[in-house]
């Protein structure tokens, strides 16, 4: 139901987009210029805010997930990435997991059921593999689109795109990210169909944002390699918009449109969503923290204000029993 | 004949058996106990497969009575304090007999009489079943009792013994 | 009543839930077994917690306040300015599933909502729905839904069905912590007051007696000269372990289930003849009589104050250093939260090993030892006269209590002192053990009796990878290093893997422990032979 709500919903706004396209210059200055825009400043302010507004609440106690050996007796030897016992081996901890996906990784399969030892000790890790491809093939893709921003193009997007570009398949030359972003996506949107138990706790926010972004995937691949549209025509128009002498993009086709639109969509979505686990994910008190807790003192500001029972009290109610039993006491 | 056609089709019997315990459960857990592959990730799975294909080579194997005993303990320990109704934690070992006779297509004709002993043995097998859910709901309680004890009382009731008799002026060692 | 077949029994009481996760539904009557009893009137009365009340998750009407809703609204509101590990865990979530086949409970319940994402999405429905923007356009679309009795109920039953094990926080690409998120759940559930007497009465009992029993000073020290009293007849030297004295170099703290109960008593046993044996400085303390902390698993305040005793004690007697006996959560909290909540420790010193000088600078600031640290230390140094073979009859693997490996990392200590104590030692599968490990399904206040059937299936992974090295290894020892597994674990072996039998590591010790002046050793301290009596095995 969520998947079909989802799956009508970015249809209808990426018809929204080639219609206005299609009807004449002034929607098309809104969609090509405004919308852009207005979209990139909304992600932007609102990325902003909410990592404020994360950081306005406190971290009161340390509490990192140790994953491996701590730091203690110095014979024994300690795991700095699992348990880091310093900022350097947060740093280092930090970096496997946002770069490589360390937890997801986890999944370690050991004495397999009889019939089931034929299937490849790989099958375990595909979630992992489809996140790490799909995650890296868009960074990626959207470092390439800084050809689109700066003039002269950086020497370091040539660079990124002749490797992306190894393969020489295809005129224009297919780049393996744009497979892989495909393919990770498509195996992140199957395994919601597919496998019961992630289908049972998916939501239609979560289809929606596979959605939005196969979409643009989609529409990117078309435009490079099915409607092959005028590179310098696109430049033009974006370079028109990042200098602020703001025209309707001429020259390029309706794919062009519903590709921004999504990508603006996609914008003003991230920051009320769940897309934000990737500024959260370094915000995370599990991970981020250093398992240094009796070395060094963490300080809760709102640290409650209550106390124990004190011994004076204690004393004072079990004072006879403590004396019949021969207690030394504070007060006799 | 008859055993020949059932060990023909012994995995094919086992695999709907198996199936149709899982699909019991609620979808994404069935899915779960279905895929999961490693033994100690899917304990249930884990006894199903291995229970039931036992349970089945017994009562294809004519085996005794007693013999099918661990196999089942195997499954039903699990069933016994999973969210089941007693019928549903036992009632999979009936369900053999429609998949036996659904395994043996036409060839169910002629072989009455072995087909009504090897259902016997299935019968046989259910009611070992009961048993071993009966022990091991008994067992679950005396577990909670002792439980109770062990979490309430711990050693005071050896301590309040070993004080009497401190009281009395005896010293003699107590573990006599 | 109409005539059921087989097949119409079969399928009663175990259809699929409804599709959609959002409706609540808990069906308390035919769930007993899986929930725990509510807090008793007199125990919330004496810790001034609010709602007190009798009732019963079966009736109809829990008798919640009339503002029940503005209640948790606000108190959810101020957890979100106080925990920024609440805002994130339920902000970024995207459902991965990494985590679904995690729990223990899942495992072994097959109940969809014991995957620790949709128990986390218990809570983040109504955190959405009341303070996102999404949530409060898009309402259910955006995976929020209306607080209603129902939600509450669900609340109840769920978060009382987590141990805060903290598997799951293992697994996850974000490191959410579902211990934190229940938690914080149970801090809002502790505003209507509904929360559980299996955790409220330890409570109670520790802020009046110093320990979660209730155990008074008196009976205190008669439970360690009954203990003494019974070691004398295995070793033949009668122990006179000081308590309240002031003055020594060290205060230890222990679990008090440790004091109390079988196995413990010889965990207990074990400590205080490693003490006699290498003349150690301590004391024990009657007041601050427990380290464990049912506190962490129901409130910061009350955490805080069961805690507050210890340094309290520690400065009273004018110790040097702390000491911790084996416990696990107890181990968490003196880990992660002690010296932030009650320190700072500026008037201890950084713990040093008076027989090896080792200066133990990984707890500078929290001044607290823990005795697998401080043992591993003395073996290291060759300080300890062992005879492992009178260990020999055990084969003994080694189960990772939860907090001690997911929170402070402590893998190695435990198992270098097992190596050292006994001939036999085998680990359980890889994925089963350190930080892998399964939970005993007792933790987090869930170990009464009453919720036994959630224990035992919660407990089905544990025993199922124990069974492994029962029948692969013939264990028939399973070590741990936590009061609450000592307790949790004899019964779910007993029925998941019979005839291995449960120890702390410290009965180990205390069994290879060469004394000084003791007699010839032929029982164990269980007052069991050393070895067992083969009578049967007489076709060698």
């Amino acid at each position: 139901m969520g998947a079909l709500i989802s799956l009508f919903a970015v249809a209808v706004l990426a018809v929204l987009a080639a219609v206005g396209a299609s009807v004449g210059d002034g929607p098309r200055f809104v969609l090509g210029v405004i919308v852009p825009g207005v979209a990139f400043a909304v992600f932007l302010a609102g990325i902003l805010y909410r990592v404020i507004h994360w950081a306005a609440s406190p971290v009161p106690f340390r509490i990192p997930t140790t994953t491996g050996q701590a730091r203690s007796l110095p014979w024994i030897r300690n795991n700095e990435l699992e348990a880091p016992s310093g900022l350097l081996g947060v740093l280092g901890r930090m970096a496997l997991e946002v770069l490589f996906f360390r937890s997801l990784f986890r999944n370690t399969r050991i004495e397999l059921l009889p019939e089931k030892q034929k299937l490849s000790y790989l099958a375990d890790k595909t979630l992992w593999a489809a996140a790490l491809a799909f995650h890296w093939a868009m960074l990626i893709s959207i470092l390439r689109h800084f050809r689109f921003f700066v003039e002269p193009v950086p020497v370091w997007v040539d660079w990124l795109e002749s490797a992306d570009g190894f393969f020489q398949v295809g005129l224009p030359v297919f780049f393996a990210t744009s497979i892989l972003y495909l393919v990770g996506l498509a195996y992140l949107l199957a395994r919601r169909f597919i496998d019961p138990k992630v289908r049972y706790i998916s939501l239609a926010s979560d289809y929606f944002a596979l959605y939005l972004l196969l979409g643009i995937g989609l529409t990117g691949f078309l435009m490079r390699h099915v409607e092959k549209v005028d590179v310098v025509q696109v430049k033009a128009a974006i370079a028109g918009w990042a200098s602020f002498q703001a025209v309707a993009p001429v020259g390029v086709g309706v794919w062009y449109f519903v590709h921004v639109f999504l990508v603006s969509v996609l914008f003003v979505y991230f920051p009320f969503s769940k897309l934000l686990h990737a500024p959260g994910v370094f915000l995370s008190p599990t991970r981020n923290l250093a398992n240094s807790n009796r070395a060094r003192r963490h300080v809760n500001p709102w640290n409650p204000e209550v106390v124990g029972h004190s011994y004076a009290e204690w004393e004072e109610e079990f004072h006879d029993k403590l004396k019949a039993s021969g207690y030394a006491l504070e007060k006799e | 004949m008859l055993a020949e056609t059932l060990a023909h089709s012994r995995d094919t019997i086992l695999d709907r058996w198996i199936e149709s315990v899982i699909a019991r459960y609620p979808e994404d857990t069935a899915g779960f106990l279905r895929r999961q592959a490693d033994r100690f990730a899917n304990p249930v799975g884990a006894s199903l497969r291995e229970g039931l294909a036992e349970v089945l080579d017994g009562v294809l194997g004519g085996a005794e009575p007693g013999a099918l005993e661990p196999a089942l303990d195997r499954v039903i320990r699990v069933r016994a304090v999973q969210d089941l109704s007693p019928a549903a934690a036992v009632g999979f070992v009936f369900e053999l007999k429609r998949l036996l006779r659904d395994g043996l297509g036409d060839a169910q004709a002629g072989n009455t009489a072995a087909l009504a002993e090897i259902e016997s043995s299935v019968d046989r097998a259910a009611l070992t079943a009961f048993e071993v859910y009966m022990r091991c709901r008994e067992q679950v309680w005396a577990i909670r009792n002792a439980e109770v004890k062990n979490l309430s009382v711990g050693i005071m009731e050896r301590v309040a013994e070993w004080r009497a008799r401190r009281e009395a002026g005896e010293d003699a060692p107590r573990n006599q | 009543m109409a005539e059921k077949s087989p097949q119409e029994l079969i399928q009663i009481d175990f259809t699929p839930p409804p599709r959609n996760w959002m409706n609540p539904a808990v069906d308390f009557e035919a769930r007993r077994g899986t929930w725990s009893y509510p807090a008793a009137v007199k125990n919330l009365d004496y810790l001034g917690m609010p709602n007190p009340r009798e009732w019963s998750p079966t009736d109809l009407d829990w008798k919640l306040p009339p503002n029940w809703k503005q209640i948790i609204h606000d108190g959810f509101e101020d957890l979100l300015k106080k925990y920024r590990s609440l805002k994130i865990f339920m902000d970024i979530c995207v459902r991965c599933g990494a985590c679904a086949d995690k729990c223990h409970f899942y495992i072994g319940s097959g109940d969809p909502k014991n995957m620790p994402v949709l128990r986390a999405e218990l809570l983040r429905s109504i955190y959405r729905q009341d303070f996102t923007t999404m949530g409060r356009i898009f309402g259910s679309l955006a995976g929020g839904r209306e607080l209603t009795e129902e939600v509450l109920k669900e609340w109840y039953y769920y978060f009382f069905q987590c141990t805060e094990c903290r598997r799951c926080s293992v697994y996850c690409p974000y490191g959410i912590d579902t211990a934190e998120v229940t938690m914080m759940a149970r801090e809002l559930l502790n505003l209507v007051g509904l929360n559980i007497n299996w955790i409220l009465e330890p409570v109670a009992n520790c802020q009046r007696t110093g320990n979660h029993l209730g155990i008074q000073p008196h009976t205190y020290k008669d439970n360690v000269e009954f203990l003494c009293d019974e070691l004398a007849d295995v070793t033949g030297i009668k122990l006179d372990p000081p308590i309240n004295r002031k003055g020594a170099e060290v205060l230890f703290v222990i679990p008090s289930a440790d004091y109390f109960a079988d196995p413990g008593t010889y965990t207990f046993c074990g400590y205080l003849m490693l003490f006699e044996h290498i003349g150690l400085d301590y004391t024990l303390s009657s007041y601050a009589s427990d380290g464990g902390n049912f506190g962490l698993f129901n409130s910061v305040e009350n955490l805080k104050r069961l805690n507050w005793k210890i340094y309290q004690e520690a400065r009273r007697l004018g110790v040097k250093w702390i000491l911790g006996g084996e416990c696990g959560h107890m181990w968490r909290v003196m880990h992660q939260y002690m010296d932030t909540l009650n320190g700072p420790a500026d008037f201890l010193e950084v713990p040093r090993s008076p027989f090896t000088g080792t200066v133990f600078s990984n707890t500078a600031s929290t001044k607290m030892v823990h005795i697998c640290e401080f043992t591993s230390d003395l073996l290291r140094h060759g300080k300890l006269k062992l005879d492992k073979s009178r260990n020999d009859k055990y084969r003994v693997t080694f189960h990772d209590s939860c907090n001690p490996a997911r929170a402070v990392g402590l893998l190695e200590e435990p198992r270098y002192v097992l190596k050292n104590v006994c001939n036999h030692f085998f680990e359980m599968p890889e994925n089963t053990i350190r930080e892998h490990t399964f939970c005993c399904a007792g933790g987090a206040g869930l170990g009464n009796d009453e919720n036994m059937e959630m224990r035992l299936r919660g407990g089905l992974p544990r025993g199922n990878a124990l069974r492994w090295v029962r029948d692969h290894n013939d264990v028939n020892l399973m070590t741990c290093i936590c009061a609450i597994d000592r307790a949790t674990l004899p019964p779910l072996a007993n029925y998941w893997a019979p005839g291995v039998e449960i120890a702390g590591i410290h009965e180990l010790v205390g069994n290879a422990l060469i004394m000084e002046g003791e007699n010839e050793r032929t029982t164990d301290l269980r007052g069991l032979p050393l070895v067992p009596e083969k009578e049967e095995q007489g076709d060698v």
